[in-house]
């Protein structure tokens, strides 16, 4: 059942098309072929039917003697000229008794008066068919009422009328209609294949376009401009499509390349540090030194990779945020004690300022974004400054600031430093710089897109800003 | 006591093997998921640390098997694929705590000591000392030969887990993570600056010196006999 249901699935869209409007051409061609024969043979009838009509009057004023161009001639003789005009008419007139009064030759007419009853008008209902020697003959049998002359009183008259005159041309009508309405039909399946065909070209070009389309050409489009109205959604849908995979495939790219590349100079740094080490015997002191400094390195390798896989996570959606009441306050103070012994070391304070009501977060997480937001501001801050945190809220948003003073982010790096492994110190490349991957603001970001919030950063007049709005509600929307 | 390590990668294993060995702990070594099954079931440990991914037998089933047969040893579980499907599968299978390759090994040691500590009866003591250091828990108060010493909340509870691991290396994480509940890398030196004013309240004017930096590895209090 099922295989041969997939299997009617499978029959291609031009023989459905062909199939259906086949049948329904058929039939009406078929219905318009019955109505035309039925009609034309009944027209035939009809002028039998008027024909015999015409032809049993003039015999029976002729069997009256009513003729009045021959008022003397006997019945035989009136009868023998009382039709005219008329070819393949035949009659005959019969007494009460049965005798044949008068036939003209040609077909025994006794045999209609044999079997049919005699009626007083010619009826096409009523009118007898039957074939004699070659010829088929179409006639009726009337009674010969002879009002106030009773003389006639029994009498019949039979006329018939050659048909075969009318049967050649209507058998000749029918061919030629049939082979015209066959010749029609299989004009219009042929019209409909072709012309099903010819619809599916735009598809069968946007198959070949789509073919085209490989892993290092996902920056192509189908242009839904050049496709049939009925396409414009397939295209864009599936322009879309292609969209997303050039994303992730980009991400996927740029995380292979970041990857290599931020691994590449630590590698060579160890490698280097190894070999020259293990160049000459040194004391063990020296020895410890260099596994020392190999460590740091190591960690920071090692940093660098869960960052980067907490970020293609992030980028998969495979993270799962767990969503519960954040006191931004409350954390930002937290964070501000665990960094306090640092800040105050590097001769700069945190302060916050204002509060907003719980929004629903990811606890971890956004302490993770905050940490990372104030140890950069941290970072840049210029020594004996505050770095403002001021926090601020409407129905909707958490309104989160941090401002420090200090050099400020050039212009052209501000929409680029939420990169990964952007820098805008180019200095700070170099591996082992205080063990900072160049991921922190990614993560951020990304933490930040999670929850459904913005950020945005500002640096002018030495006074650089980041402002973060994050939505109260769980932002429960799926990360791309 | 006595540790299963179960772990298919040649060196992983044996550097796991060697520096647990040189921690103090009785190690075996199973170095395939057959091997670590069978000793798990067979014989006793007071822990097991295994590779999640073995190409035999795999770290999941072995847990299960352990969970099955009401072993209660406890599991910690490696695993070099940090997703969150990985993680709760392990624990709702059993495991009692999991590091992700790749991990420092001062955290696996710190790791392994505090599941070893778990389900010890937890002295409810008052006071805790170490040479001249006395904490005195209930009131958070610290004096060293018999001077008050005036720490702050946080610092107190630095101090105090220093102390309660004694001869423990702790790792700037694990510190981190005790003190400040702050559970991921930071790019700052918080600990350290956190040691030093601590170092500098409770050891500098006083011998022996108590907190010892392990140089790549974290800090450890203990009374060293170097001077």
């Amino acid at each position: 059942m099922k295989i041969s249901f997939s299997g009617l699935q499978r029959i291609s869209l031009a023989a459905r098309v062909t199939v259906l409007v086949g049948i329904t051409f058929l039939t009406c061609v078929l219905m318009l072929g019955i109505i035309v024969q039925s009609s034309i043979d009944r027209h035939f009838l009809e002028q039998d039917a008027g024909e015999l009509k015409v032809v049993a009057a003039a015999v029976l004023r002729a069997a009256r003697g009513d003729n009045p161009f021959s008022p003397g001639a006997d019945i035989q003789q009136r009868l023998e000229y009382a039709v005219s005009g008329h070819h393949g008419v035949y009659y005959a007139v019969y007494d009460d008794l049965g005798r044949t009064v008068f036939s003209t030759p040609g077909p025994t007419l006794s045999y209609l008066t044999d079997t049919v009853d005699p009626a007083n008008q010619i009826h096409i209902t009523e009118l007898y068919q039957w074939s004699e020697g070659e010829t088929t003959y179409r006639g009726t049998v009337i009674a010969m009422e002879g009002g106030d002359n009773t003389t006639f009183s029994g009498y019949k008259i039979a006329v018939a009328s050659s048909m075969d005159f009318h049967l050649e041309f209507i058998e000749d009508f029918r061919r030629k209609l049939w082979l015209m309405l066959g010749c029609t039909s299989a004009l219009i399946l042929l019209t409909a294949w072709y012309a099903v065909h010819f619809a599916h070209n735009p598809l069968h070009q946007i198959s070949k376009e789509i073919s085209t389309i490989t892993t290092e050409k996902l920056n192509l489009r189908l242009k839904p401009e050049n496709v049939p109205v009925d396409l414009v959604e397939l295209v864009t849908s599936f322009n879309s499509l292609i969209g997303r995979m050039e994303e992730s495939f980009q991400r996927l790219a740029n995380f292979s390349a970041d990857i290599a590349h931020e691994l590449r100079t630590p590698i060579t740094n160890l490698t280097t540090q190894v070999q020259v080490g293990l160049n000459k015997e040194r004391d063990p002191a020296e020895y410890r030194e260099m596994m020392y400094s190999n460590l740091e390195e190591y960690e920071r390798m090692a940093r660098m990779i869960n960052d980067m896989l907490w970020l293609a996570q992030s980028d998969n959606g495979t993270l799962r945020p767990t969503f519960q009441a954040v006191d931004a306050r409350t954390e930002l103070l937290e964070l501000i004690d665990y960094l306090s012994a640092w800040t105050e070391e590097r001769g700069t304070t945190l302060s916050v300022e204002g509060a907003c009501p719980p929004l629903k977060g990811d606890r971890v997480m956004l302490r993770r974004a905050l940490t990372n937001l104030l140890t950069n501001a941290v970072h840049h801050a210029d020594t004996g400054t505050t770095i403002q945190i001021h926090l601020a809220a409407d129905e909707r948003f958490v309104l989160i600031s941090i401002e420090n003073l200090g050099d400020e982010i050039p212009a052209d790096h501000l929409p680029k430093i939420f990169n990964r492994f952007h820098r805008v110190d180019a200095s700070r490349q170099s591996a082992g710089s205080g063990g900072r991957t160049g991921l922190g603001l990614a993560i951020v970001r990304s933490i930040i897109d999670i929850h459904g919030g913005t950020i945005n950063v500002t640096s002018q007049d030495r006074r650089t800003v980041f402002q973060i709005q994050l939505p109260l509600d769980s932002p429960r929307v799926a990360i791309p | 006591m006595r540790l299963l390590v179960i772990e298919d990668e040649a060196k992983t294993g044996d550097y796991l093997y060697k520096g647990l060995t040189e921690a103090g702990f009785q190690v075996v070594l199973a170095r395939n998921g057959l091997d670590g099954h069978h000793l798990a079931m067979t014989e006793t440990f007071d822990l097991v640390i295994l590779d999640v991914m073995l190409p035999d037998v795999d770290g999941w089933r072995i847990v299960k098997s352990l969970r099955e047969a009401n072993h209660t040893t406890p599991v910690l579980f490696l695993t070099a694929r940090d997703s969150v499907d990985d993680r709760v599968k392990g624990l709702e299978l059993g495991a009692d705590d999991y590091l992700v390759k790749p991990f420092a090994f001062a955290e696996l040691l710190a790791r392994v000591r505090t599941l070893l500590r778990r389900g010890l009866p937890i002295a409810a003591v008052e006071h805790l000392e170490i040479a001249d250091l006395v904490l005195d828990l209930p009131r958070r108060r610290v004096t060293r030969s018999g001077k008050r010493i005036n720490l702050t909340n946080r610092e107190f509870s630095l101090l105090e887990l220093l102390v309660r691991r004694q001869g423990e290396v702790l790792p700037r994480s694990l510190i981190a993570s005790q003190v400040w509940d702050m559970n991921f890398d930071s790019d700052t030196n918080v600990i350290d600056v956190a040691i030093r004013r601590l170092r500098m309240k409770i050891d500098e004017p006083y011998k022996p010196k108590l907190i010892h930096t392990v140089r790549g590895m974290g800090y450890q209090l203990d009374i060293m006999n170097e001077d």
